[in-house]
């Protein structure tokens, strides 16, 4: 007997650097999602197809045609698909057979359209409020025939808090699928700006969790080094947030001459000590009896501490030379993984003569945030504003 | 309350000729019709690292209690029907912020069939404060400015 993983290596393969997309008959499909061990990632929709990663050794990507608008579901076997199949029936009009939540997660009959990526689909009626939705901006039919270059602007505005790290993931994306490789000093240009991402991610989180148990100092102190931080970003990089500052093929621009003096002094005058023993002072009685939150101040304080330790080293290790390269106009598809402050960060790209024919921008909030509400539904109602600013995440990234 | 009372009550309520200019308060709403998260950053750091409240900027969380509404965000379909049930329910005078390039036009997002395309196109703006995202210190300026002018 075979096991699932030889059956799904046996199939029919294309090339989707750094892995590859294997495409599946229903029967294969339906097996690989009864899989206890291959869990989905991410799942979104492609021409007829649709397409889910899979965390296996490595991920691994895997498709099933579209038959007549359906497709055997996912989220009977793994829960965490249900987001993802409601995304997919409101995007591409695609319906998952057997699908545990019938729910819109996007389309509440306010938009001109049905099923904007795909065929048009029989409209829900029109609901009010939507508890989700909200920050749904259209992003992946803006992508659809533009270059990466032109479009690189639309990724790094899925969610500003990881601006760096969802423009790094389509960058890899966009040169992986274009068969390129960046010179060595954008690549460590982009490290420094999405270190610096880090430190500002980890320092928001920490702000948040102090604000919402009420620790003014330790917010005000969060704040303010928060501010030192984006101000040398700013400096170093021509905007406070490094956006658009990375592109396919290298970076927007190097640093700009006072910028490795500013990223020196704000390493220098970051608190290390200082910080993490005002936290732990401000939160003991808090985080006691709340290892969840406990464990996202620790994760919290050790990034800032990492980060600010890895300023001057990145700086250091800079090597002269070009900081991008021309993509060549090329057809394929391709994943870019990068490390954003809540997580990974994974972008699709198919290109056809160097236009982007399919995407998908998957965050991390498509896991944190079902996670972050299991774990408020078990609080006490006292615990739960806290426990949104340990876990939560900004809608904006998955809502797309 | 009579004529008499309400004249030694305001007198006692006015500060003495020779006292600092206090600044305009301007209570402010916040809604998120779709952005980023870009402006919501600069906006948290307006709030907690450029002592916005010693400006007179403070944030509300109620329509009833705003003088102006505050829009990031390209408006969505989706905020729209709230955006402007969050306006129907702010007492006059009451004014309109769109803070940031979205909210001001709609910003990149301008033509897709999820937005409507900035906060004019459902409340009637009174500052536009642009930028990708626009920087606390121009939010400070322009918002000083715009409180000021009530």
């Amino acid at each position: 007997m075979m096991t699932i993983l030889a059956r799904l290596r046996a199939a029919p393969f294309i090339a989707c650097p750094p892995t590859a997309r294997y495409h599946l008959d229903p029967v294969l499909w339906r097996d690989v999602a009864a899989a206890a061990e291959l869990v989905p990632l991410a799942l979104w929709a492609d021409g007829g197809n649709v397409v889910a990663l899979l965390r296996g050794a490595a991920p691994i990507l895997c498709s099933v045609a579209v038959e007549q608008g359906f497709y055997p579901a996912l989220s009977p076997f793994h829960p965490t698909a249900a987001p993802f199949e409601r995304m997919v029936r409101d995007l591409w009009g695609y319906v998952a057979v057997g699908g545990t939540d019938p729910r819109p997660l996007l389309d509440f009959g306010h938009w001109p359209v049905t099923a904007p990526l795909g065929r048009p689909a029989a409209p829900f009626g029109t609901q009010e409020p939507p508890d989700s939705g909200r920050a749904h901006r259209g992003i992946l039919a803006l992508l659809r025939g533009k270059s990466p270059r032109a479009a690189a602007r639309f990724a790094a505005r899925a969610a500003g808090e990881a601006t760096v790290a969802q423009a790094i993931a389509f960058a890899r994306a966009a040169e992986a699928a274009s068969g390129g490789i960046i010179p060595s000093r954008a690549e460590g240009l982009r490290d420094l700006m999405a270190g610096l991402e880090h430190l500002a991610g980890g320092l928001a989180r920490l702000a948040a969790i102090a604000t919402a148990a009420e620790a003014g100092l330790l917010a005000a102190a969060c704040a303010r080094h928060r501010e030192a931080v984006a101000r040398a970003a700013g400096v170093a990089f021509g905007h406070r947030l490094m956006m658009d500052a990375v592109v396919p093929g290298g970076v927007a621009a190097d640093i700009e001459v006072p910028g490795p003096d500013a990223l020196i002094r704000l390493a220098r005058d970051l608190p290390r000590r200082d910080l993490a023993d005002l936290a732990y002072a401000s939160l003991a009685t808090r985080l006691a009896a709340l290892p969840d939150v406990a464990a996202a101040c620790d994760a919290a304080l050790s990034e800032i501490l990492t980060q600010a330790e890895m300023i001057v080293p990145r700086l250091d290790v800079l090597m002269p030379g070009p900081t991008q390269f021309a993509l060549d106009p090329a057809t394929g598809e391709a994943l870019g993984t990068a490390e954003g402050p809540d997580g990974a960060i994974r972008h699709w790209l198919r290109l056809e003569d160097g236009q982007i024919a399919g995407a998908f921008l998957c965050d991390p909030g498509w896991l944190r945030r079902p996670a972050a509400e299991a774990a408020m539904a078990r609080a006490a109602p006292a615990d739960r504003a806290l426990i949104a600013a340990a876990l939560g995440t900004a809608a904006a990234g998955m809502e797309l | 309350m009579s004529a008499l009372w309400r004249t030694l009550w305001r007198n006692l309520l006015r500060s003495p000729p020779n006292a600092p200019a206090q600044p305009r308060r301007l209570a402010l709403l916040h809604r998120d019709c779709g952005s980023c998260n870009g402006c919501e950053i600069e906006l948290r750091l307006l709030a907690a690292a450029y002592d916005a409240a010693a400006h007179g900027l403070v944030f509300v969380a109620s329509p009833q209690h705003a003088d102006a509404l505050l829009v990031t965000g390209p408006v969505s379909r989706n905020t729209e029907a709230a955006l402007g049930a969050a306006w129907d329910a702010m007492p006059d005078p009451r004014r309109v912020v769109a803070l940031g390039d979205c909210a001001v036009d709609g910003g990149v997002f301008k033509g897709s069939y999820a937005v409507s395309g900035g906060a004019g196109s459902v409340v009637p703006v009174d500052l536009a404060i642009r930028g990708c995202p626009p920087t606390p210190a121009q939010m400070l300026e322009a918002l000083s400015v715009f409180a000021k002018s009530g």
